[in-house]
């Protein structure tokens, strides 16, 4: 806590879903602390309430776009793997292009005339 | 696609919520570790944030977060119920009370008067009656008349009620119900028959062939479902009828008769009497009020084609339903409106109930509102349990109901024209359903009105008895309290008038005795009436065994019982033709059937062992024929002529010899309680071979505690009969069998008065219920009725 988090953002509303697809994308299966680190250390100033993960992986659980099956983790723990699903890929593109649409729309608006 | 898959999902979760329970603690306990390894416990906890609130929110993803919550409420309810059961049994018999009564009253209406008639369009059925009387009967020669000039109707048959009669299979002779119906008849309901065809203009001609469809029960029951037997000659009230149909299955026409015969113009004087319904199917194209039209100008045409009747009664229809329905269903209505007063009041009650506890609870309501309770959580709250309260009480209620019901219909003293059986099916259970929803709503509702305007503060801050004497508890509780005064007074006022009604009713003479009198009735053959001896010896016999039954005290026969049927046939005054009072009761009967009945003999002689056969005919006249006849003079030793009307002989084949008056009996009610009592004459049945006889025994028990010994020696009787007489009579439905089904038709049919009256509910019980007047069978003339007295 301290001096190092009053540096970190809160994520952007709307946008955990992306992030998590992205990171499983990339990492292939992962548990949800794994998932909470990458985005954390890749972003390197984005803040997740890590909690607030698993609300949401429930929420892509039933609309089919991640699956999950219990694993071994590194330091041989039982851990639930999470991992990308066809649909969640299709998800994961669809949640791309509408957000880089929503930041080329806000950055036309506040670029200096 | 993907949305069922996630539906299913959903779906899945609600059968492994332990798993998914278990594997949410697991992977956040996990993640915990995982972190506390990393920056320490107590930074890894804030950055994890609320892991209840978040275990809360997960589990509210799959979407069953209101059910679950609905359950918790449901599961709370039940625990507070169990914590008050005086008050949880008050409440749940308060409301057996109301959505059973009402199950049952319901159950009827929907059996009689909601359901549509088995038919198509069934909108588009009449029936004829008289403008002027609302009688429903009319004569062969105006069916035939109408049939032939009618102009608005697709289609019209004439039918008469149905009458036992034996048909003969092998060495059996089973009873079977057969309603006589013209060609046209099943064209005109519009129901096919399931096989063969039904009747054709020539079967229903005098003399022509004779012809019998088969019910599809009968069909199965006693030819094995063959098709063959089209064609086929059976014996039927010792006649050959070819058979030319069968019906259709659950087959229904004011009834379910055994099978339809031909009904046949006879040539004779019976053609005239007014004892065949007409009805008929509207032209698509014709309205009611067209019909109608038409119908009053044919009854003007009917009347200049004959005209020597010079007082017609013209024709006019009515819908069908309505004939059917018209007499039971103001009563019905009025039960109905009684039962729904009865919720009202159940209501009014419970919620009275559900004040006071309220009342007790306000404290921890305002505890939950302090707490952040939303009203609307507290209103599920309240929801919650009413509706268990309610449906506590509907299951109770639907199970008296359903134990009950039959008893209840057997009770009910008047036909119920349903033309399917009357039952708690699903019309039933979703208005049941309805009640217990309607009324946990409204119940709910007055509760919450008061919790939102609760003040928590006094509240909590009072002492720990409620002080809410004033505000929204306190007009609450007033207006429920003018609610259920108005309620229990017009209920009150209800059964007052009732009470009335059944006052005025007991208050009848009746002029007989029904306490103790056990009926029932034994049809008998054409070929009985053809062979007097035989039958007289069956009766002879029957009486016999009758009287030496223990507990029997005494046993007359009698062609038909006091209020079961009306007649009309004429009789004259030998010399005074003039004196012309219509048609009225003729009544065949034994010597004992006046002390049987304790019908008083006002003048004169009953009838006895010198009446025979051989003997000079004799008559008794009740005494609205004497008043009639002979005014303040004296009839004994005057003279009658049966079957004779303005000097002309009904039957031109008629033997009648003129009858001496030897005595005048006391009036009795003979058709409703209701009604003055009909002009009467009495004939012994030694001197009328065309009658047969059973018993009327007079029995020291009330009916239903002895009936078995009756049934025996009417058994006996049979056996006894058939052996002399070379042939078997006694079928499955042979009279033992017969006159339960007897017997619950007359008491009804005996108790029909009190019905009429506004307010009829409580003769329901007052009269079928113990059977005090045990009336015999519909009666028919070719059918007589016993007896026995106690």
């Amino acid at each position: 806590m301290g001096r190092e988090d009053q540096a970190r953002t809160e994520i952007p509303p709307g946008t955990l879903h992306m992030l998590v697809l992205k990171t499983l994308a990339r990492l292939g299966p992962m548990h949800g602390y794994g998932i909470a680190q990458h985005i954390q250390q890749t972003s390197e100033i984005l803040q997740v309430e890590e909690g607030s993960l698993y609300p949401a992986l429930q929420r892509m659980l039933i609309k089919g776009w991640v699956s999950a099956e219990w694993g071994q983790s590194d330091n041989n723990r039982r851990a639930r793997y999470y991992q990308l699903t066809p649909l969640g890929r299709k998800q994961l593109s669809v949640e791309i292009s509408e957000f880089e649409r929503v930041v080329e729309a806000i950055a036309r608006v506040i670029q200096p005339a | 696609m993907e949305r069922f898959r996630e539906l299913w999902r959903r779906l899945a979760f609600l059968f492994r919520r332990r798993q998914f329970e278990n594997d949410l603690e697991e992977e956040m306990r996990f993640h915990l570790d995982m972190k506390t390894r990393e920056i320490g416990r107590d930074a890894a906890r804030p950055q994890f944030g609320n892991a209840a609130l978040l275990r809360e929110d997960s589990r509210a993803a799959w979407g069953w977060a209101a059910v679950e919550s609905c359950f918790a409420d449901c599961k709370y309810a039940a625990r507070g119920l169990r914590k008050n059961p005086g008050f949880a049994a008050a409440a749940v018999l308060t409301m057996a009370l109301g959505i059973g009564a009402n199950a049952v009253i319901f159950s009827l209406v929907d059996a009689v008067l909601l359901r549509p008639l088995p038919y198509p369009q069934p909108g588009r059925l009449a029936h004829a009656v008289r403008t002027a009387t609302q009688a429903g009967y009319v004569t062969m020669p105006e069916l035939a008349f109408w049939k032939e000039h009618n102009t608005s109707f697709a289609a019209l048959a004439g039918y008469r009620g149905a009458s036992p009669g034996g048909l003969v299979l092998g060495e059996r002779t089973v009873w079977v119900d057969a309603m006589p119906v013209t060609a046209d008849f099943l064209s005109t309901l519009g129901v096919a028959p399931a096989l063969g065809r039904e009747f054709r203009p020539e079967e229903t001609r005098a003399n022509g062939p004779r012809a019998i469809i088969l019910s599809n029960g009968l069909w199965r029951r006693e030819f094995a479902a063959d098709s063959a037997v089209l064609g086929r000659v059976v014996t039927f009230d010792n006649a050959g009828y070819t058979v030319v149909g069968v019906l259709p299955p659950g087959f229904w026409a004011s009834g379910t008769p055994d099978a339809l015969v031909a009904l046949r113009f006879t040539g004779s004087g019976s053609d005239m009497g007014m004892n065949t319904e007409m009805i008929a199917r509207l032209k698509p194209s014709v309205s009611f009020g067209k019909a109608r039209a038409e119908m009053a100008a044919l009854s003007e045409g009917f009347r200049r084609a004959h005209s020597g009747e010079e007082e017609y009664q013209p024709l006019t229809i009515e819908p069908y339903r309505h004939w059917l329905t018209g007499a039971v269903r103001p009563t019905l209505l009025l039960l109905f409106g009684a039962t729904g007063l009865l919720l009202l009041i159940a209501c009014t009650n419970l919620a009275g109930l559900l004040l006071a506890r309220l009342a007790a609870r306000q404290k921890e309501i305002a505890m939950r509102l302090a707490l952040g309770s939303g009203a609307g959580r507290l209103l599920c709250q309240f929801v919650a349990e009413n509706l268990l309260l309610s449906a506590l009480g509907g299951r109770a209620g639907l199970a008296a109901a359903y134990w009950l019901l039959d008893g209840f219909v057997a009770l009910v003293p008047f036909r119920l024209p349903a033309s399917s059986p009357i039952r708690l099916d699903l019309p039933v259970l979703v208005f049941a359903l309805a009640i217990v929803g309607g009324t946990s709503v409204l119940f709910s509702l007055a509760p919450f009105v008061n919790a939102r305007r609760l003040r928590v503060h006094e509240t909590l801050k009072s002492s720990g008895r409620w002080s809410g004497a004033g505000g929204a508890g306190g007009l609450g509780r007033s207006l429920l309290a003018v609610g259920e005064t108005a309620l229990s007074v017009t209920l009150l006022i209800s059964a007052a008038l009732l009470i009335h009604s059944l006052y005025r009713l007991h208050q009848e003479r009746l002029g007989f005795d029904p306490h103790g009198v056990m009926t029932f009735a034994t049809p008998s053959t054409a070929l009985d009436r053809r062979h007097p001896e035989t039958l007289r010896a069956f009766n002879a016999a029957l009486l016999e065994r009758l009287r030496a039954t223990p507990g029997v005290r005494s046993v007359a026969a009698v062609s038909v019982l006091p209020l079961t049927n009306q007649g009309n046939y004429p009789v004259e005054h030998a010399g005074h033709p003039d004196q012309d009072i219509g048609g009225m009761e003729i009544r065949h009967v034994t010597p004992e059937y006046f002390a049987t009945m304790r019908t008083a003999i006002v003048l004169g002689r009953p009838f006895d062992a010198r009446d025979s056969e051989t003997a000079t005919p004799v008559i008794l006249v009740n005494e609205t024929v004497a008043r009639r006849w002979w005014g303040q003079g004296n009839p004994l030793g005057d003279r009658v002529v049966v079957g004779r009307f303005r000097g002309k002989d009904l039957n031109p084949d008629s033997t009648e010899k003129p009858r001496e008056v030897v005595g005048v009996v006391g009036d009795t009610k003979s058709v409703e309680l209701k009604a003055a009592p009909r002009p009467t004459v009495y004939l012994p049945m030694a001197q009328t071979p065309s009658y047969d006889g059973t018993a009327q025994p007079r029995n020291r028990h009330t009916h239903g505690t002895r009936r078995h010994p009756v049934r025996r020696a009417v058994a006996g009787a049979e056996a006894g009969h058939g052996a002399d007489g070379g042939r078997a009579r006694a079928g499955p439905r042979g009279s033992a069998g017969a006159d339960a089904v007897a017997q619950q038709a007359a008491v009804r049919r005996a108790a029909r008065g009190p019905m009429e009256f506004p307010g009829g509910i409580g003769s329901v019980a007052s009269r079928g219920a113990r059977g005090q007047l045990s009336a015999g069978a519909p009666s028919h003339a070719r059918r007589s009725h016993g007896g026995v007295a106690a």
